[in-house]
């Protein structure tokens, strides 16, 4: 065995190593027209996973020229790193889980959490009526199927594990990397599954399965993905972002009272959301419902007490060690008194 | 024919070994590029025991004519038979019959000199204390039982072939099959290795049929030498050779001379635009 | 005898002393923040951290199991169709078409299905595993197959040999050349096999490690401990088929 074939083998896994966390581009919108595009700063938006009628507000404010209005031109990405690549300036914006958010952190990535987009905790415990405990202690003994272990899902459901007083070895976990727990729902592999409640309930609904759900924020308070920018830039350009998270809120908001203009412009920017027009519609009014969250605070301000709670939920996971305090974590670029209820301030 | 036509000397056997006959034998390849009629019209006996040289050059069909004989090819037309009377039957590969030595050592590159020698006796399922001792045996006849555990790269050309000649005797055959066994050597250990073949053939009588395109071996080494046409090949001409044996490396009698004489002659005859001089008139 | 090794052991460790001194360099002077691309001493203390928690060789383990039955399964379906393919046109006109498309179908859009089919769990990941190294070592054997020797063939019909004995004594030693370089790629190939497996069935192994290290605990180091150890397995296990092909395959 050439010693000259070890080192050039190893040189040649790290260097590809070092180049996959890159994301894959799909450019399905194209920037508004209002405004001159030189005078626009360029800048790109990390979405994790394919694109989906949730992002409805970016389509929106691509199209309606809320991003133009801010001097923005934006490029939506796709991508699995969205952190690490964020901190590192590789792209400006990401849309990130808070949980992760927190644990990149602890890690060592500079990346802050500037604004929230989704006020309740997304994920939910979901499965018949039969399985679904009202208690998080009755879950021993159940089969779970969630993607992986890893991600907002998997923490939410240690987080309600723990509340319950169980560990991973009260239940039995299967995975689902392709992300279709919901097929194992159906065909009986597992009792329950983790999911997004504005997503995998209306597959089952689809699929003729009445759900029902465990919200995951009535027991353990998390907070929800946000939006996510690199240290360096917040601190370079804080207006710029303020800027971005505004009419990020902007178009939340408009798509809260109007859904149908959510919609238009989630299918013009990904015309294969048109094929299912009722379900995306379905889908859309659910996201806005968790978007809001059930008091009327303004769009997109961040709850200190919410991200106090998660954190120590985390910290008591074992998730993160404690090092990075959780003021540090977040800044809500959105300024605005949090306790301030929309309407009012 | 008659039996036994060479005077030896002392310690001999004779009339071992089978008789072959060839009987209107006529051979056609088809390929490709349409048909090869390679022999046609060919009869030839050989009687038990002999020692025939079968002598032409290349494409008259002498290779063919010894792969009919081992029982490799089936004759499009005509029979070629083995052995006497009720005995007589078409040769068959590898029934131990025929011993097939060629032109190449064919020895295969990963078994040692020893494995080779023995490989007809392991295809035919003798045990492995049996064959180690015969294939040995075997070796020791060719003289280079020190070569038993060398692999065949670690051969010479000359060892090779001996190996190869040895493989082909390790079965005792009564018919042995000879196809230019010597022409890759140098000239030089050909003669040598020419003279050890007679002395094998004289200690243990066997039918042997050696085809070559060397005047002097086959006089050396044959009670007659076979002519053979151009092609599609026929026998042209059978001469007897009444030397007495052993026959020296260097033959000078006068009689050798004859016989070397009308062997060229009649192979100018039959292949006139290559064997004949080139300076001088082509022979008719 | 003694000084070749101690002297190739010597430059194997200059060498890896030179290319970790050049990964040093290279992360200092780009200026690549760590979490990117770590120091070497930054992926070596995660080594160290997974290694004593054990956490390594569980994945380790796992993962080499997936390795070694799919490679077994794989090579050994091989060599038996890439024999058949070799001594009958008849049946590698047949089978080729198939062969050559699921070739082409990627194995990472098969896997998904492979996995529902077969119910998840080891059995799918060794056979997703065999599946990526099937075609190459196929391929290799009935092309060494085919060269075996006319020659050596016709005198080997002379000795009255079956198709059986020439197979066993003729075609597959000539064979095994040809073979061991396909057994080479094969075996370099597994690896992908049982990383792409696992990140399509989950469970245990250096797959999932990797994905668990990237998006989970956001741990680069621990990435790379995981990237290099798949690496040092890759060149294990191709150490090994060249040290058996040196055992039983004569040099010309």
């Amino acid at each position: 065995m050439s010693p000259r074939r070890l080192a050039t083998a190893t040189l040649g896994l790290v260097l590809v190593a070092c180049t996959s966390p890159s994301p894959s581009p799909t450019d399905p919108a194209s920037p508004a027209a209002s405004g001159s595009a030189a005078e626009h700063r360029q800048v790109r938006l990390l979405l994790g996973f394919r694109p989906d009628v949730q992002f409805a507000p970016f389509y929106l404010a691509q199209q309606a020229g809320y991003f133009a209005d801010a001097g923005l031109e934006v490029t939506i990405e796709h991508s699995d790193d969205v952190l690490p690549l964020v901190a590192d300036g590789q792209a400006e914006f990401g849309v990130a889980d808070a949980t992760d958010l927190m644990i990149a952190r602890t890690a060592g990535i500079p990346a802050t959490y500037v604004s929230t987009l989704y006020a309740r905790f997304p994920v939910a415990l979901m499965g018949s009526p039969d399985f679904v405990p009202s208690e998080p202690a009755e879950l021993a003994g159940l089969r779970i199927g969630t993607p992986g272990r890893f991600g907002s899902s998997w923490h939410a459901l240690l987080a309600v594990l723990d509340a319950g007083g169980l560990s991973l070895d009260d239940v039995a976990i299967r995975e689902y990397p392709a992300f279709n727990q919901v097929e194992g729902l159906l065909n009986g592999d597992v009792d329950l599954i983790t999911g997004f409640r504005v997503n995998e309930p209306l597959q089952l609904e689809a699929q003729g399965f009445e759900a029902e759900l465990l919200t995951v924020d009535e027991l353990v308070p998390l907070p929800g993905p946000g939006i996510v920018v690199g240290d360096e830039l917040l601190d370079e350009d804080h207006e710029l972002v303020r800027a971005f998270a505004a009419a990020v809120a902007q178009a939340q908001e408009v798509i809260a009272v109007n859904p149908d203009v959510g919609l238009q412009a989630a299918i013009e920017a990904v015309p294969a959301i048109g094929e299912n027009p009722d379900t995306a519609r379905a889908v859309l009014e659910a996201s806005i419902d968790v978007w809001r969250g059930d008091v009327e605070r303004a769009t997109g301000v961040i709850v200190p007490e919410v991200w106090a709670s998660g954190y120590d939920i985390m910290l008591g996971l074992g998730f993160i060690d404690g090092s990075i305090p959780v003021d540090e974590m977040y800044d809500s670029v959105l300024g605005g008194d949090p306790t301030l209820l929309r309407g009012s301030g | 024919m008659a039996a036994g036509s060479a005077q030896a000397t002392s310690g001999v056997r004779t009339d071992a070994g089978l008789a072959v006959r060839l009987s209107a034998v006529r051979h056609v390849f088809t390929g490709p590029q349409g048909e090869l009629v390679a022999l046609d019209g060919l009869d030839l006996a050989v009687s038990a025991g002999s020692f025939t040289a079968i002598i032409g050059p290349n494409g008259c069909g002498k290779s063919t004519l010894l792969r009919l004989v081992a029982g490799l090819l089936i004759p499009t037309a005509g029979s070629v038979t083995l052995g006497d009377g009720a005995e007589a039957a078409p040769p068959r590969a590898g029934d131990g019959r025929t011993g097939l030595a060629f032109q190449q050592p064919r020895l295969l590159p990963w078994l040692t000199t020893l494995d080779n020698v023995a490989l007809p006796l392991a295809l035919d399922g003798v045990p492995p204390a049996a064959r180690t001792a015969r294939a040995r045996l075997a070796l020791e006849r060719v003289g280079i039982a020190g070569a038993a555990g060398l692999r065949p790269r670690e051969l010479s050309g000359g060892m090779a072939q001996r190996a190869g000649l040895a493989r082909a005797m390790v079965t005792d055959p009564p018919l042995l099959l000879l196809d230019e066994p010597f022409s890759a050597l140098d000239a030089l250990t050909r003669e040598a290795f020419d003279a050890e073949l007679q002395r094998l053939w004289m200690e243990r009588r066997r039918t042997v049929l050696l085809v070559t395109h060397s005047v002097s071996e086959a006089i050396r080494l044959a009670d007659r030498i076979v002519v053979m046409t151009a092609r599609p090949g026929a026998v042209a001409s059978v001469l007897q050779v009444d030397l007495a044996r052993p026959r020296p490396v260097q033959l000078t009698e006068p009689a050798a001379a004859e016989i070397d004489r009308a062997v060229r002659a009649t192979l100018a005859e039959v292949h006139p635009p290559e064997l004949a001089p080139w300076s001088g008139e082509a022979a008719s | 005898m003694s000084r070749r090794p101690l002297r190739r052991l010597a430059e194997a460790l200059l060498s890896l002393a030179a290319f970790l001194v050049a990964w040093k360099i290279l992360t200092v002077a780009t200026g690549t923040p760590p979490y990117i691309l770590p120091p070497p001493e930054a992926v070596g203390a995660s080594a160290l951290e997974s290694i004593g928690s054990g956490v390594l060789w569980d994945h380790a383990a796992a993962t080499l199991l997936t390795i070694v039955l799919g490679f077994g399964l794989g090579a050994a379906t091989a060599i038996g169709v890439g024999i058949g393919l070799g001594k009958s046109l008849v049946i590698e006109r047949v089978l080729s078409p198939y062969i050559v498309a699921a070739q082409a179908v990627p194995v990472l859009a098969l896997a998904p299905l492979l996995d529902i089919w077969f119910g998840g769990g080891l059995f799918s990941r060794i056979l997703v595993c065999a599946l990526i190294v099937f075609f190459p070592i196929a391929i290799a054997t009935m092309v060494g197959i085919r060269s075996a020797d006319a020659l050596l063939r016709e005198m080997l019909r002379s000795l009255g040999a079956t198709p059986g004995q020439v197979t066993r004594r003729l075609e597959i030693p000539s064979a095994l050349p040809v073979i061991f370089g396909g057994l080479r790629v094969g075996v370099t190939l597994s690896v992908i096999g049982a990383v792409v497996a696992e990140w399509v069935s989950a469970g245990t192994g250096l797959g999932v490690l990797i994905n668990i290290a990237d998006q989970g605990l956001f741990d680069t180091p621990l990435m790379f401990v995981a990237l290099a150890a798949l690496a040092i397995i890759g060149l294990a296990f191709y150490g090994l088929v060249a040290f058996v092909e040196r055992r039983l395959v004569q040099p010309a």
